[in-house]
């Protein structure tokens, strides 16, 4: 499989803005507490995908990880994700040695995304989340 | 000591880049105003000719200036209808409705400093995200551009945000103006499909608002079921 390097403004760019968003993680979750409840949750009783990412976010911000990945494992593994590799890419590109970025996913990602999608899915329907 | 020249020709093949991103020939405020223009009027054309790889400035700075304005047009908005209606007031609670724009006009500052960190952040979580579906689905296979032509494309397509002043549907306008952007820029700047490109768009919009879908489906099926018993009498 082919690839590019990440570009250097790209890379570091990705590292302050993945930092800082960390950072400023109490007041992101302070905002997404403000948002309205999720609709489907409020007209059907079932949850969206997405449904629990506030809550993540609150536990996040205050050092509950179980209770985080309990609200929304995919949202949390996402935003960990984001921001180890944007940590990655910044300090690949100061050490010289930037980061080789895939044209495409491997066979076992593109199986592997969907199945995560759809049985974190299920996880916020069985738990009640 | 010489004057600086003009700056080079791009090379060969080379897109020669919007008039925001050639500002030190266009000025500022001329190559903000003809990028928009052609942005809105000739998108096709517009995003053959913006730059795929470089300086990341130019795109990220354009998203933050025109979500600078929305916050200004609607806040000045607000202050004017609100400056109107304290007139209307009755002389007792004038004082409080004036000292409540006053704080607005705080809020105004408040915006101005904490919207490039809510743009950039969007900006770079949605396009991760985008990047990773449009990669599920094949579409950066030929792509020169990577993840950084997925935030050019998200930060040239913010544009479709104009389609906030529309009255009443503006959310509505907004959206799906930003989804044929999207859909025109990735397919653009990654060398793939239209279909493909708008596969990625609509996926995570899909996944994350698939609850406002059902919802308003919801309403509409509620409408459309109280209308019929309607018709069909008693």
């Amino acid at each position: 499989m082919s690839a590019r390097r990440f570009a250097r403004p790209l890379a570091l760019g990705w590292a302050a803005i993945a930092l800082g968003g960390a950072a400023l993680l109490p007041v992101l979750a302070d905002v997404a507490g403000r948002l309205p409840r999720c609709p489907l949750r409020a007209a059907t009783g079932w949850p969206c995908p997405t449904c629990g990412s506030g809550r993540a976010l609150a536990a996040l911000a205050s050092g509950e990880l179980g209770a985080a990945l309990a609200a929304n494992p995919l949202v949390v593994a996402a935003g960990f994700a984001f921001v180890g590799l944007g940590a990655a890419a910044g300090l690949a590109e100061l050490g010289g040695r930037p980061l080789a970025e895939p044209r495409e996913l491997p066979r076992w990602a593109r199986l592997a995304l969907p199945a995560a999608l759809v049985a974190n899915w299920l996880y916020l329907v069985g738990a009640g989340r | 000591m010489s004057e600086p020249g003009p700056p080079p020709p791009p090379a060969a093949g080379e897109p020669p880049g919007l008039p925001w991103e050639r500002r030190a020939e266009h000025g500022a405020v001329a190559g903000f105003v003809d990028t928009l223009r052609r942005l809105v009027l000739e998108p096709a054309a517009a995003f053959r000719d913006a730059k795929r790889r470089g300086e990341l400035v130019s795109p990220l700075a354009y998203a933050v200036l025109l979500a600078w304005l929305g916050v200004l047009a609607e806040r000045t908005w607000s202050l004017l209808i609100g400056s109107s209606l304290v007139d209307l007031m009755p002389p007792e609670m004038r004082d409080a409705a004036a000292l409540g724009f006053a704080l607005s006009g705080i809020g105004i500052a408040i915006a101005l400093v904490v919207v490039p960190v809510v743009v950039l952040l969007g900006l770079f979580v949605y396009g991760a995200i985008l990047h990773l579906f449009l990669m599920l689905y094949g579409a950066t296979r030929n792509s020169a551009a990577g993840f950084e032509g997925t935030l050019r494309a998200l930060a040239w397509s913010s544009t479709a945000q104009l389609g906030q002043l529309v009255p009443f549907a503006g959310g509505l306008v907004a959206t799906v103006w930003s989804v044929v952007l999207q859909t025109m820029a990735l397919a653009t700047f990654h060398r793939t499909t239209q279909g493909r490109a708008l596969a990625a768009v609509l996926t995570p919009l899909l996944l994350c608002c698939v609850c406002f879908a059902v919802f308003f489906a919801s309403i509409v099926a509620l409408v459309v079921g109280g209308l019929a018993s309607a018709a069909g009498g008693p």
